[in-house]
């Protein structure tokens, strides 16, 4: 699975390496100057940890979609909220691309919808899981409502 | 000294666009563009960004911090759903990860 975003992160000519970040924090990052190609590091302590790794890569790939200036300079400032506004935008592309809305309404109706269910079933961690949702109903409300409805009463409360 | 407004007038001279269609592109008034570029009126954050991203420089460029116009970014995500920025990351971080980047696009174009 994580193979898909290894070949996307290669047709957009990407260079993916794996590093010992210096900072505990940080799992992954994106790097891109002026005339060469991008970098995706990701921290050798998540190499063997298929699901989060998923994840960061995707968020990582997210970046390189949808920003285009530094955000680490802005995260140093008082204009955090716009390194904020562009990480949830990386983050919201990886949940459409991990997570698409149509395939977890296809979940949800075949009856999963339990956090840690959808989380193998998408092959993405739990936290994950949780933000995709979060996004959804930030982004797409009335659809995710009518998901809602379709939960078992038992959880409707 | 210079200025942000006078960098952007240049940007745009550069591209020989008018202040209309910068602000066009920019999405404000026109008669806004003009008082930024004589630096009577301060840009404000998101209008920032979006002169960066029209002219492909940084925002550094044009707050005059840095008279490079290359464009380094970086940017980080913890991941696992969580937004990284609630942490300040270090400039000493930072830097070594552009080194580590930097290695590996060297290491690549030789390899190329």
């Amino acid at each position: 699975m994580t193979a898909q975003l290894y070949s996307l992160a290669k047709s957009e000519g990407i260079i993916v390496g794996f590093y010992e970040f210096p900072s505990p924090v940080l799992l992954g990052a994106y790097y891109h100057r002026s005339n060469n190609p991008p970098v995706i590091l990701l921290h050798k302590k998540i190499e063997h940890r298929r699901r989060l790794l998923r994840c960061i890569f995707a968020e990582e790939l997210g970046h390189h979609f949808t920003a285009s200036f530094d955000l680490m300079a802005f995260a140093r400032t008082d204009k955090k909220y716009i390194a904020r506004k562009y990480e949830k935008l990386a983050i919201f592309w990886a949940v459409q691309y991990l997570m698409p809305l149509d395939k977890l309404i296809e979940a949800v109706n075949s009856g999963l919808f339990l956090t840690h269910e959808l989380a193998e079933y998408f092959n993405v961690t739990e936290r994950f899981v949780g933000t995709g949702i979060k996004l959804y109903f930030e982004k797409r409300r009335d659809y995710m409502i009518k998901l809602l409805k379709k939960l078992p009463e038992e959880l409707n409360c | 000294m210079k200025t942000a407004g006078e960098r952007i007038r240049r940007l745009r001279e550069e591209r020989e666009w008018s202040q209309i269609e910068l602000a066009k592109k920019a999405n404000i008034n026109n008669s806004v563009l003009s008082r930024i570029e004589a630096n009577k009126r301060p840009i404000e954050d998101e209008l920032l960004v979006k002169f960066a991203e029209i002219f492909n420089v940084t925002v550094d460029y044009i707050l005059c911090r840095t008279d490079s116009r290359e464009k380094p970014h970086i940017i980080t995500g913890t991941g696992d759903g969580s937004f990284s920025f609630d942490k300040d990351i270090p400039m000493k971080v930072r830097e070594e990860i552009i080194n580590y980047a930097e290695y590996l696009i060297k290491k690549y174009k030789e390899g190329n």
